[in-house]
């Protein structure tokens, strides 16, 4: 009796207020034998008994990617974010231009995953479907085809931060991964990958741990830096992590990660 | 939108960022700004307009542009990622590419459809959308779209890109709407694509041709006005009617599966087949807030053995079943659920148990529903997952339908529609049929000029939906309220479609009243143009509350257990007068009209299907048992 969540709510209406603020509703807790809520009961508990807030969401079960949200500063989809009694926030994605509330504008990434051309690129017609080794289907491709297009790696992506106009992101990279792995696809990838800004992504590993879909993206990345490598696409002066070198927009900052090891990690020689 | 490095560490380049880049246009809103809103209406012209960008509407779109004409796409979520289509990722490929072209091979095929179907297909026109498979490569299309299709343990393709001899259908390949989605996004594959835009009302010509429709940027509050040679309606299924549990309506349906569509063909009079019927499956139900997974199961017997479902009691359903016909199709499986339910033999939720250990059989969405619960949510799912009968499509269709898949309004095509949709197959209805839609809307699109609208007829549908904004009635409701009126008035928690005569016209009495006292002081707590999710909601609700009226007279008619269909008070499947089809229409002074017509079966005589359709399975099959709760003690052992 009486426990309850507080969900402190980030409220903007571009076309009425100032600026954003934040907003917090008590909402009563209301669990069954799994022992939480979701982020989503709690959206739809604001929006049923206390007053219309904006947010998105369709399948709640984790498939269609639109309740992506930051909630307690992680980034999710609300549908699969268990939450317990007691103070959460609510926000919407970085980076992204704001509809209202929680809702965020998609077609500017959305645009950069169309752009990856995700078709398959073949000389001849695919008529019928291949054989595909166990581990490489359930693995990886299977988890490629089941990306959300949600948008969370966006929110996390350092890479990205600093530029965001040489680099497609994390989400479009995986889709050049996905169509270099396929066996069907003729078109050269890794080509593709490197003028996409391959090596623009930092390994941090942000986009991996925030992925509902699970996708493998360091060692995709990893495998489409070696391959690149082979090839002699490796940009001049780029390693691992110095993306800092990277940026036009700053000199002489690029010593600080030259301290920074160079060459391997733990996915080996990249 | 490009940020510097010292943006990023003086913490200005984060959230905040994002608001310089949306511009700010109206300081204040008030009763003028309204009037300054309606005024920044944009015009489309177009020879096809598609309604909807679910897998129905993108492969309309799709074909208008091949065949060189334009196409706009219209929809009212997030592009790609609405409706059924955008959950359903991963959705099942069914396609006839493998199977030899003949019409044997199509009877044959049209004959299982309709033993699934319980005998309501609709015969000819289902034969051209399985006609249309051949050329319209369903299979090697998604595998160009860039979809890796589903398979074996072994790595081998698990449709084996062959056919079934018993069903040449090929199933369970893999397709992934979003990348047809953006394949419709590139290189103009489709003219134009505008989403998040809500469409209130089709227009038609003074002649009664479609002439396109009237639409809401539900983003920008603006209208937006659709003048188009041909039409084609691919909104989707009116699921969303089905029940309220907290999360979302008792169904795998998204919440735009609405019925727009239906509701607004219904309201210009064209009849409607089978309204009341759904398809359904089991899904899972802790935990609560993502009860409504994929993770469902078919209870058809084909994916999942009989001996690993259970009642409340743990008796499995491969003993209930001993002695009864061996074709059990969805429409036995849900009267078995809920007739289990009838009596006492489920658990408090209305569910039965299912033994995880078929998630092997059902590899699609199981295998990896229960890796993401476990890794996201921390949530283990136990041995035995408690399951509760959903709808995840309405079989409801316009009773007319050409070979081209035109409805009775010149100029107004339908696609998405799953003819006697009980046993689903509902991909084949909705690529094939915006193909053969695509085909008819093209010809149309040559052959007439741009229909002629009335101007008034315009301003009357924008000031309507301007309307639930302006309007502050008294003694006010809130338009989701209205919305969780009608689903549960239409589908109660504990019975959901179970009902009788007296139940049925009970419901029908309080939509009636929703309809006369509700809806006039139905309006939007929220006063804001931008993203207004009640504004949205309003016009839901109408659409909501026609289709559950439409389903509830087509119930009434049906003196039988059917499909989705299940009546307590005629328990049992009655094939000497059941293979009809309940048709509904709304005539032009608001009232219902229903008749029993006759079923469309020119490949398979209703003579013959009377004898091929089992009716051995009824509500009552099961006599009641005590309750012992044993499902429980198992679950925790």
């Amino acid at each position: 009796m009486g426990e309850t969540i507080i969900a402190k709510v980030f409220r903007y209406d571009p076309s009425k207020d100032k600026a954003p603020y934040y907003k917090e509703y008590t909402v009563p807790w209301q669990a069954d034998e799994s022992g939480f809520m979701t982020g989503l009961q709690v959206l739809h508990y604001i929006y049923e008994n206390i007053e219309p807030i904006a947010y998105d969401y369709n399948c709640r079960g984790s498939i269609c990617g639109r309740c992506s949200m930051v909630i307690d500063g992680k980034p999710g989809l609300a549908c699969y974010t268990a939450l317990q009694p007691g103070h959460h926030t609510f926000e919407p994605l970085e980076g992204q231009p704001i509809i209202r509330d929680l809702m965020i504008d998609r077609k500017p990434v959305m645009k950069k995953f169309v752009e990856t051309e995700v078709a398959k690129k073949t000389l001849n017609p695919v008529e019928k479907s291949e054989d595909i080794e166990y581990d490489l289907y359930w693995n990886t491709l299977e988890r490629l085809n089941n990306c959300r297009e949600c948008m969370l790696c966006y929110d996390v992506c350092p890479a990205l931060k600093i530029n965001d106009h040489d680099y497609i992101g994390p989400g479009a990279m995986m889709q050049v991964a996905f169509r270099h792995l396929d066996p069907h696809d003729e078109a050269d990838r890794v080509q593709q990958a490197v003028f996409s800004g391959l090596w623009k992504c930092v390994l941090c590993g942000s986009c991996e741990l925030v992925c509902p879909a699970q996708i493998p993206h360091v060692k995709l990345l990893t495998i489409l830096r070696d391959e690149a490598k082979k090839r002699g696409m490796k940009p001049e002066g780029s390693d691992n992590y110095n993306f800092w070198k990277n940026d036009p927009t700053e000199d002489g900052q690029a010593e600080d990660n030259q301290t920074r090891e160079e060459g391997s990690n733990e996915y080996g020689e990249i | 939108m490009a940020k510097s490095r010292r943006d990023f560490l003086q913490g200005t380049a984060s959230r905040g960022d994002s608001f310089r880049a949306e511009p700010k246009t109206e300081a204040v809103c008030s009763k003028k700004a309204d009037v300054e809103k309606k005024k920044q209406v944009q015009f489309h012209h177009c020879d096809v307009l598609v309604i909807g960008g679910g897998i129905a509407g993108m492969e309309a779109a799709l074909r208008v542009v091949d065949q060189g004409k334009t196409a706009i796409i219209v929809d009212k979520g997030v592009f790609g990622h609405s409706g059924t289509s955008g959950m359903n990722w991963g959705h099942t490929y069914q396609s006839m590419e493998f199977a030899p072209d003949d019409d044997a091979t199509i009877a044959n095929t049209i004959a299982v459809m309709d033993m699934v179907c319980e005998g309501l297909l609709n015969q000819p026109y289902f034969y051209h959308l399985l006609k249309a498979h051949k050329e319209e490569k369903i299979i090697a299309n998604g595998l160009k779209y860039g979809s890796i299709p589903l398979y074996n343990e072994d790595g081998t393709v698990l449709s084996h890109n062959e056919v079934n001899p018993q069903f040449p259908v090929t199933h369970d390949q893999g397709f992934w709407p979003r990348m047809m989605a953006q394949w419709c996004q590139r290189n103009s594959n489709v003219t134009e694509i505008i989403d998040q835009t809500y469409v209130v009302d089709i227009l038609l010509s003074s002649k009664g041709r479609a002439a396109g429709a009237v639409a809401i940027d539900l983003v920008h509050g603006t209208p937006h006005i659709f003048r188009s040679k041909a039409t084609i309606m691919a909104t989707g299924s009116y699921c969303w009617i089905t029940g309220w549990n907290g999360m979302g309506a008792e169904s795998m349906a998204g919440k735009e599966n609405t019925g727009d569509g239906i509701a607004m063909l219904l309201r210009h009079g064209v009849p409607m087949a089978d309204m009341e019927q759904f398809c359904g499956d089991a899904s899972q139900w802790t935990p609560a807030g993502v009860r409504q997974t994929m993770g469902n199961f078919n209870f058809d017997g084909s994916q999942t053995p009989k001996d690993m479902i259970f009642d409340a009691n743990m008796v499995p359903w491969s003993k209930l079943l001993e002695g009864h016909s061996p074709l059990v199709n969805m429409g036995a499986s849900m009267r078995i659920f809920y007739g289990l339910r009838l009596n006492g033999r489920t658990t408090e939720n209305g569910g039965c148990y299912i033994d995880k250990a078929c998630a092997p059989v059902a590899p699609r969405y199981f295998r990896r529903v229960e890796e993401r619960q476990k890794e996201l949510l921390g949530y283990e799912l136990p041995q035995y997952v408690e399951v509760v009968p959903e709808t995840w499509d309405s079989a409801g269709c316009p009773r007319q339908l050409s070979e081209t898949s035109e409805t009775m309004i010149p100029g107004m095509f339908f696609a998405g529609a799953a003819p006697g949709g009980v046993g689903g197959m509902t991909q084949v209805a909705a690529q094939s049929g915006g193909w053969i839609a695509a085909n008819g809307a093209v010809k149309t699109a040559s052959r007439i000029e741009m229909p002629d609208v009335l101007d008034e007829e315009i301003q009357a549908i924008i000031e309507k939906a301007y309307g639930y904004l302006e309007k502050k009635p008294v003694n006010p409701i809130r338009a989701s309220q209205v919305m969780h009126k009608i689903q549960q008035t239409y589908w109660d928690r504990t019975y959901g479609p179970l009902k009788d005569e007296a139940k049925i016209l009970a419901i029908i009495k309080e939509l009636n009243r929703i309809k006369e006292e509700d809806l006039p002081r139905m309006w939007t707590a929220d006063d804001s143009y931008r993203m207004n999710c009640e504004w949205r909601d309003c016009f839901e609700a109408e659409n909501m509350l026609y289709c559950a009226l439409g389903a509830s007279y087509a119930g009434l008619m049906r003196k039988e257990s059917r499909g989705f269909h299940m009546r307590t008070d005629y328990p049992d499947p009655d094939n000497q007068t059941g293979l009809r089809n309940t048709v509904v229409k709304l005539n032009e002074n608001g009232e219902w009209e229903t008749e029993f017509a006759p079923k469309f079966d020119q490949l398979i005589p209703s003579a013959v299907l009377a004898q091929m359709v089992p009716t051995d399975i009824g509500l009552n099959s099961f006599a009641p048992e005590p309750k012992k709760n044993a499902g429980k003690e198992k679950e925790t052992e």
